[in-house]
């Protein structure tokens, strides 16, 4: 089974979709929407983590930095990223040591099966509740295969599905995911073009061309006539 | 709710708690002149003089009449249980928290005439005397307290019988058994005469009671200018002297019997976990129908004469307690829980329109007192369960939800008939019983915690350097989780021995000293087999004792087998020395002692497991031993306040929690320790097996946001069926955030009213000492993503 980058899972989540469900946060997104609840989401892979709040300044995690980010600095909440952010590599080493959990990944990569079995635990909530699983982000089809493995392992257990997206993805994966989900959650960010450029949207992939926000609107009307239910807001 | 509501009401709130000598006065004149009669007949002549000489009140506008003290919030008390010396009267007068005025009148009865008469007489005085070193210690060190020490048993909650007879019936009942011993082939023929002829006289003296109301009430009509309170005054004369002599025939006459016999119960002895009507909605409806049917009362009399009637709960503060009793129980809450809806005795639905009267009365007194609970089974409709969560999202803490189904279950597995378990249900806190036929006596909290540090320290308590345990091995000598297992085992077992050589005593003590024969006479089968409530009477008796920091326990587990036995990260030398120090330069040590632990609440099995073990040792050591009464005891998991006060007794905890700092509360994972979300502390909370227990008490706290909207209720009530689908017992919820709670300390004047969930009840904010306060912020609050 395919593995990929999750965020975070969210129990108990009542604001994405009907009854009690679990939200799977997916790594990694196209857009870096100045609103977005969860910046450190945009980003692919594993990133570090700082709360500093919880920090008791012990210095353990700037005597394992193998890329000098981090410097011991006295008293408590100052071990912090100080100079040279950009050499970050995300290794890791840092939020293995810190016992107060002030450095922590945000990401952590997982199989499939993993993540299957993670949503499995709450399979009575959903069932009492008419739940199930979102897939958001991020954006989830930034992993479309791993997207498509955790749809299935769902399907398979009779668990409800939904995917929260932006719908900045290639029409055919769309189509495909669209045959495994119950649900889209279809995030049109701004109905005009103009305000969508202009508000939206600095590419945090730069690879990738600008989102034409009409084949947006397109690629959701094509997706509502194919019957799967969907919820644009 | 109308003026006389409001105003009753706001009177109850105002008024400040006092000590009234009155009982303990008159109790005093009785026995220095009492005659040479058995115990039982002593206890009921005891009550007969209080009933036919305490000062009878009939408040302006009142409905519902009868207090315990000569007017509201007037507390009597009861020297013949426990002798409060003039210290005690000074610490209860100026204490910061739960404080009676105290008069120098008082202060001078008690000098010249209570404490000379009870001091080494009172039941307090007998049981310490009676309890042998080794109880002493433990009790001492916090590792259990004990219920009966300062106040009566009693845990019971009325059936329907007063609903069906009138003491008339009763007496008629006695007369019968009376009439039909053998005194030639039974050997304590003599002793049930005594206790019937006890029973006698307290039925009569609870009618004598009621008619002296019935007097003043016809007297006050004919002084009384206003004709519509003067009609008032004549129906409370006629209700009063038909009930409780007579089954009711109104809804007004069932609330007024019922009254009268509270205050009977209440004024006998000082019984904990106060006494209550259980199923008031199904006891109500056949009164309420019939009412409506004729014409003769309409449902806006019905909710004023509810209301009224909470207000009298509410005149009550549970009597003063002092010393260890009041650390574990730190509240004017004294415990009525009114149960709502559930099943009816065929196993239908129970819910009916009463059910829906009484929840807005709940919603619209938000009284401490009385508590309130629904009881939900899957066969309840949704309408009754987010009916209930409406006032939950308000944020008070009332009502608690309770697993009707369930309760069915565990009180099945306990041996009743399934008739008597549908009957029942939760009252207390969280604690099930058959109502109108069960003695369920709670005797004291256990300190889980402390044994398991006594167990790291082969036997000795850290905190003195003194022997309290015995030696299970040196713990640095232990070479895996196991063995550390079986050595808790040991210790613990060697506990509950001593608390149950104990309580064995203290039962006997009960039912030969102390005998309840009003009591006896409200509870099935006592009548029928001549046997006093406190001795055994009862159809079914159980006797419990309440484990504490079962989450705090099972944190420390899976702490030391992660970190000690599995990670090889510290050594079992390292670990204790560190809390010998309460972390003291080692503050490293403590948070990865506190984040990289398995914890119990974050549906994780590793840590969940290890509940599972500590569950089953705790009720291998309990359940099941016999107590003297012909029952069992059982075990519940349930704290009122005594988790601080276990906390603020017991040291440095491999949880990484400081010395002092309070424990886990009820089956609720530690403070702050659930990370992940509202349905793992439910999974976590549901791998206990429930059905093996009398109650356990799972607290819940959200922001107020995440319950907002019709779809914020529609989820919590989804919540609760999912647990209850998993066989939990219960739930409760706070509604309210850290930010309000930190304000609130700040400024106390500004937050007055603020009401939070404690633990199996309710209570001011303002009224919790510092260590609760700060207890009930650190729990781990759900947000709304």
């Amino acid at each position: 089974m395919s593995g990929g980058t999750v965020f975070d899972i969210m129990k108990y989540s009542v604001h994405d979709g009907p009854g009690i469900r679990t939200t799977v946060f997916l790594k990694g997104c196209p857009l870096s929407c100045h609103w977005c609840h969860n910046p450190e989401s945009q980003l692919p892979g594993p990133r570090v983590m700082f709360y500093p709040e919880r920090c008791i300044g012990c210095g353990v995690c700037a005597g394992v930095c193998p890329n000098g980010v981090l410097l011991p600095l006295a008293g408590a909440g100052e071990n912090h990223p100080a100079a040279g952010l950009d050499k970050c590599t995300g290794c890791g080493r840092c939020a293995a040591v810190c016992h107060a959990g002030a450095r922590e990944m945000a990401g952590r990569e997982m199989t499939a099966a993993e993540v299957v079995r993670e949503i499995e635990r709450d399979v009575v909530f959903y069932d009492q509740s008419g739940g199930g699983v979102t897939f958001s982000g991020g954006e989830p089809l930034m992993q479309p295969d791993f997207l498509m493995a955790l749809l299935a392992g769902c399907r398979d257990r009779e668990i409800h599905t939904a995917v929260d997206t932006c719908g900045f993805a290639p029409r055919d994966q769309l189509l495909e995911i669209s045959k495994l989900t119950d649900l889209f959650l279809y995030d049109l960010k701004m109905m005009n073009d103009r305000r969508h450029r202009q508000l939206g949207q600095t590419y945090t992939l730069p690879d990738l061309r600008p989102p034409d926000n009409e084949k947006i609107k397109t690629i959701a009307d094509r997706l509502y006539s194919t019957g799967v239910r969907l919820l644009t807001y | 709710m109308n003026q006389r509501v409001a105003k009753l009401r706001q009177q109850s709130l105002d008024t400040v708690p006092r000590i009234t000598t009155e009982r303990a006065e008159l109790i005093t004149d009785f026995y220095r002149s009492a005659g040479a009669h058995s115990v039982p007949v002593l206890r009921a002549m005891a009550f007969q003089h209080l009933m036919e000489k305490k000062a009878i009140y009939i408040g302006p506008g009142e409905l519902i009449v009868g207090e315990r003290g000569p007017e509201p919030k007037a507390s009597p008390t009861y020297p013949e249980l426990c002798c409060h010396s003039l210290q005690d009267l000074d610490i209860l007068d100026s204490r910061e928290k739960i404080s009676f005025a105290v008069d120098h009148e008082a202060k001078r009865v008690y000098r010249e005439q209570i404490i000379p008469f009870w001091q080494g007489r009172s039941m307090r005085d007998i049981i310490f005397s009676q309890m042998d070193d080794r109880w002493q210690a433990a009790y001492q060190a916090g590792v259990f307290t004990e219920f009966m020490e300062q106040r009566a048993p009693g845990h019971t909650v009325l059936g329907d019988k007063i609903y069906r007879l009138g003491m008339l019936d009763f007496i008629a009942d006695i007369d019968a058994a009376l009439a039909g011993l053998n005194y030639l082939d039974d050997p304590i023929a003599y002793d049930k005469r005594e206790e019937l002829r006890a029973m006698r006289i307290c039925a009569r003296a609870i009618i004598t009671f009621a008619e002296r109301h019935a007097d003043l009430a016809r007297a006050m009509a004919q002084a009384e200018p206003d004709p519509e309170r003067k009609g008032e005054l004549e129906r409370i004369s006629a209700v009063c002297l038909r009930v409780p002599a007579h089954a009711p025939s109104t809804f007004w006459e069932a609330l007024q019997y019922y009254w009268f016999v509270h205050l009977g119960v209440i004024t006998e002895l000082n019984t904990w976990d106060a006494f209550n009507p259980g199923r008031l909605d199904q006891h109500l409806y056949p009164f309420y129908r019939r009412g409506i049917e004729v014409g003769s009362l309409t449902r806006e009399q019905a909710r004023e004469l509810l209301q009224c009637f909470w207000i009298k709960f509410n005149n009550q503060p549970a009597p003063p307690k002092v010393g260890v009793t009041a650390e574990e129980s730190g509240t004017y809450t004294d415990f009525a829980n009114i149960n709502s809806g559930g099943l009816r005795p065929d196993g239908a639905d129970g819910v009916n329109e009463v059910t829906y009267l009484v929840l807005d009365v709940i919603d619209e007194m938000r009284l401490l007192q009385p508590s309130s609970n629904i009881q939900l089974s899957k066969k309840n409709p949704d309408r009754f369960l987010k009916r209930a969560l409406r006032i939950v999202r308000q944020g008070w803490g009332q009502p608690s939800i309770f697993n009707a189904d369930i309760i069915v279950q565990e009180l099945v597995r306990q041996g009743k008939t399934v008739a008597d378990a549908r009957c029942g249900g939760a009252s207390g806190c969280v604690e099930v019983g058959a109502f109108g036929k069960e003695s369920y006596i709670l005797t004291g909290y256990l300190n889980l915690v402390k044994i398991l540090e006594i167990t790291l320290h082969n036997g000795i308590d850290p905190c003195t350097g003194e022997r309290l345990g015995i030696e299970t091995g040196d713990p640095r000598s232990f070479s895996s989780f196991e063995d550390l297992l079986v050595a808790f085992k040991k210790q613990l077992q060697y506990f509950v021995d001593i608390k149950v050589q104990g309580n064995n005593i203290i039962e006997r003590l009960y039912a030969t000293r102390m005998p309840a024969p009003f009591l006896s006479l409200l509870i099935d089968d006592c009548i029928a087999r001549g046997i006093d409530y406190n001795a055994g009477g009862a159809r079914y008796d159980s006797t419990y004792i309440q484990g504490v920091g079962l989450g705090s326990l099972t944190d420390c587990m899976s702490a030391i087998r992660h970190h000690v036995f599995d990670q090889s990260n510290l050594t079992m030398e390292q670990l204790l020395a560190v809390l010998g120090q309460d972390f003291s330069g080692s503050e490293k040590v403590r948070q990865l002692l506190l984040n990289k632990t398995h914890r119990y609440g974050n549906d994780d099995d590793y840590a969940d497991g290890i509940m599972q073990q500590l569950f089953d040792a705790y009720y291998d050591a309990v359940n099941g031993r016999p107590n003297t009464r012909g029952g069992v005891y059982r075990i519940n998991l349930l704290p009122t306040t005594c988790h601080v006060y276990f906390g603020a007794v017991t040291g440095a905890t491999p949880d990484g929690r400081k010395a002092g700092q309070p424990l886990s509360e009820g089956i609720s994972p530690v403070q702050g320790a659930d990370r992940r979300s509202p349905t793992a502390v439910i999974s976590s909370a549901a791998k206990m097996d429930h059905l093996r227990t009398g109650g356990t008490l799972l607290n819940q706290k959200f922001t107020p946001q995440v319950l907002e909207g019709e779809d914020g209720i529609d989820k919590l009530a989804h919540l609760v069926r999912s647990y209850f689908k998993l066989d939990g017992h219960h739930i409760q919820f706070n509604v309210v955030s850290a930010a309000t709670l930190r304000a609130a300390q700040a400024e106390p004047e500004k937050y007055r009213d603020l009401i939070v969930r404690v633990a199996g009840y309710s209570d001011y904010f303002c009224d919790l000492g510092r260590a609760l306060q700060d207890e009930i912020i650190g729990r781990t609050e759900h947000r709304t993503f």
